[in-house]
């Protein structure tokens, strides 16, 4: 009997099933005990409120977004502390969303892609004079749709744990290659071009000194490049200085047409529509969070599907498109709702799914962070940190910030682009030298915004192309591991074969379509 | 056979990767070394002669469709990006950069702000602000703040500055 064992001293032993259960109990608790005293510092909450104010400026400038705010910020970073930077970094990329919305409702332009479906009903709403309304509704679900999706990633992370335990080296090395064909695939751009900037990416991560072997490669004699093209000159290159060049050619404000926000009239009517239409946030959210999770979707399409459901499941469909409120919460909760799917997908198993988590992941390797199995055991409270951040970084900027100075920050998307592109020009390549201190990441950073210059041209996914460069390496070390462990033949286990199969398929399903739609063509002929 | 824009950023392509290719076959030591490049290169060198020999056949087409383009992108009233546009916008960029090389950031910066944004038509004390403000806003917060130094310039490197 149990009882006769504790009267002797002894305690009944657990199973090991169980043990395994308590301590992920234990671990899941220090994990939230630790995020929650690394909230209690004033250190964090100054920067994740400097960063919400950043995300609304960069946000209501239409064509800027938040991958222009990470770019700039990504020098500063090796300056500070993963406490400084993490934050910031998160609360930038919370609030973006939030300034987008701004710009789409007033302006009728979309300030990040992700605001591409609001203007639909958000601006009709400015038209017949409730701006407010429009705007109280747009902050409080961003603020609700953080919420409902943290609370989502909460709830996945235990289920989380043992998907990533059971992953090996080769399984890795096919999961890298799955989130860059979905990056390449679902991406900007053609199928095509996205592979080919995919693979474009892995070759500029194999120039310099190779892990396995200790050679060179690609050098060509340079000392320079030992270590490889730097992370930051790349990324400020390839994302910044094409779209200044773009910027300044177009020339005019970014702004073309709407109304300066003049007060806060009915914003109160505005949130309350939130509350009252809570489960619309709630699917809309789990939709986000969902496209969050899966790489290469972007924010616009975690839009529009959330648009579309909330259009079909309204009892006025009708209304839709003339200034209806449920036209602006649906996109808007899926909208911050994707950050918090597409951080534990970062964080979990390091492969970012979007550009902005691929800067994200930058950040963490130049702080020195590998992300992966170790983020969510043994650094948990540094992962729910950053979820929390996301949360309360979406509450504080877009409800206690952008609501009471709408009418300050929607006179910055006047600003004409012959002011804004060579002061953020010059801040790029500054941003670019104070990195390394070498004048020739001065020249790197020119190469690759001639490169992605060409890249935007063309419809190259600049994107895929990051994130093949961020991966790489680890791609390089997951094989040769692999192979070492389990021969030329690792890749036969369940789990890579599985992925190969979804790499096939992801590759195969738009050809198979093309090929679909040309022969019920010709049938019909 | 007039090629269109796409098919020469191929070419380009192409031509690179046969580049890593052969040095990848030739000059390396290792197989080790040589396996990824190898498997990359070859991979992206299938995927844009696919896309080349797409764009060949389908070049009339692509012509219209991007002049139609061009015309839709008019008729809206939207400025348009053009390479000429891009080109010359890029040699500011380049003439920043080697003013950088040769006076630093705190000398090439204000002249730049002044020429170029008065080239693009920037009122005059906008310009002068921002020339004024930008390389005070530099010197205080990467010199003063973050005492990090700025790159001094070739010139004054020489001259002892």
């Amino acid at each position: 009997m149990p009882g006769d064992a504790c009267r002797h001293g002894e305690f009944p032993q657990a199973s090991p099933e169980e043990q395994r259960r308590w301590r992920d109990i234990e671990v899941l608790l220090e994990g939230i005990l630790g995020a929650l005293s690394n909230f209690a510092t004033a250190e964090l909450w100054l920067f994740m409120v400097a960063g919400a104010v950043i995300g609304l400026i960069f946000g209501i400038i239409p064509g800027i977004g938040a991958t222009l705010a990470l770019t700039l910020i990504l020098p500063f970073v090796f300056t500070m502390t993963a406490e400084q930077a993490l934050p910031l970094m998160m609360a930038i990329g919370a609030t973006t969303s939030g300034g987008g919305a701004i710009a789409a409702i007033l302006f009728n332009v979309p300030g990040v892609p992700g605001s591409a479906a609001t203007l639909i009903d958000g601006f009709p709403m400015t038209q017949k004079g409730e701006s407010g309304r429009a705007l109280g509704a747009a902050m409080v679900s961003c603020g609700a749709g953080s919420i409902v999706s943290a609370l989502v990633a909460l709830a996945m992370i235990p289920l989380v744990l043992p998907t990533i335990m059971a992953l090996r080296n080769g399984d890795m090395v096919f999961l890298i290659l799955l989130g860059i064909t979905f990056i390449a695939v679902l991406g900007e751009g053609t199928m095509l071009k996205g592979l080919i900037s995919g693979g474009l990416g892995l070759l500029i991560s194999f120039i310099g000194w190779q892990a396995v072997t200790s050679v060179q490669r690609f050098t060509f004699g340079s000392l320079y490049l030992y270590d490889g093209i730097p992370l930051v000159p790349l990324a400020v290159g390839l994302f910044a200085v094409p779209e200044m060049i773009a910027l300044a050619t177009r020339g005019g404000t970014l702004a073309h047409t709407g109304a300066l926000f003049k007060g806060v009239g009915d914003v109160w009517l505005g949130m309350k529509d939130v509350v009252h239409h809570w489960a619309l946030v709630i699917r809309s959210s789990v939709i986000g969070f969902i496209c969050g999770v899966i790489p290469g979707v972007g924010s616009s399409i975690a839009c529009f599907i959330a648009y579309g459901q909330a259009k079909q499941t309204s009892k006025h469909p009708e209304r839709f498109g003339t200034g209806t409120v449920e036209g602006v919460i649906a996109p808007e909760s899926a909208n911050d709702a994707k950050e918090a799917g597409a951080l534990l997908t970062t964080l979990a198993l390091g492969i970012p799914g979007s550009a902005v988590m691929a800067l994200v992941l930058g950040a963490f390797l130049l702080l020195g962070l590998a992300p992966g199995p170790s983020m969510m055991t043994k650094h948990l409270d540094l992962s729910l940190t950053l979820i929390l951040v996301i949360i309360v970084a979406s509450i504080i900027g877009e409800m206690f910030i952008a609501l009471p100075l709408a009418p300050l920050l929607s006179r910055i998307a006047f600003i004409p682009g012959r002011v804004l592109a060579p002061l953020v020009l010059i801040v790029a390549f500054v941003g670019a030298f104070v990195y390394q201190q070498q004048f020739e990441d001065v020249i790197v950073t020119l190469i690759f915004g001639a490169l992605g210059l060409l890249m935007r041209r063309y419809g190259y996914n600049r994107p895929g192309l990051f994130l093949g460069y961020i991966l790489g390496s680890l791609l390089e070390k997951y094989l040769f591991i692999a192979l070492g462990l389990a021969g030329p033949l690792f890749f036969l286990r369940p789990i890579s074969l599985s992925l190969i199969l979804i790499i096939f398929a992801s590759i195969g399903f738009g050809p198979f379509k093309n090929w679909q739609k040309r022969r019920g063509g010709v049938d019909k002929v | 056979m007039r090629l269109n824009a796409n098919a020469y950023v191929l070419i380009g392509c192409i031509a690179v990767m046969l580049f890593v290719l052969g040095w990848s076959l030739l000059m390396m030591e290792y197989f080790a070394s040589k396996l990824l490049p190898i498997v990359i290169s070859s991979i992206v060198l299938g995927l844009a002669s696919i896309g080349l020999g797409r764009e060949i056949l389908t070049v009339r087409k692509q012509q219209e469709t991007v002049s139609q383009g061009d015309r839709e992108v008019e008729a809206s009233g939207q400025p348009q990006e053009t390479w000429h546009g891009y080109l010359l916008n890029g040699a500011w960029v380049v003439g920043f950069v080697l003013g950088l090389y040769f006076l630093g950031f705190l000398i090439a910066a204000p002249l730049f702000i002044l020429s170029y944004m008065r080239w693009l038509r920037t009122r005059w004390h906008v310009t002068i602000i921002c020339a004024i403000l930008a390389p005070a806003i530099l010197y205080a917060v990467f010199e003063v703040a973050l005492k990090v130094e700025l790159y001094r310039g070739l010139l004054r490197t020489l001259w002892g500055y």
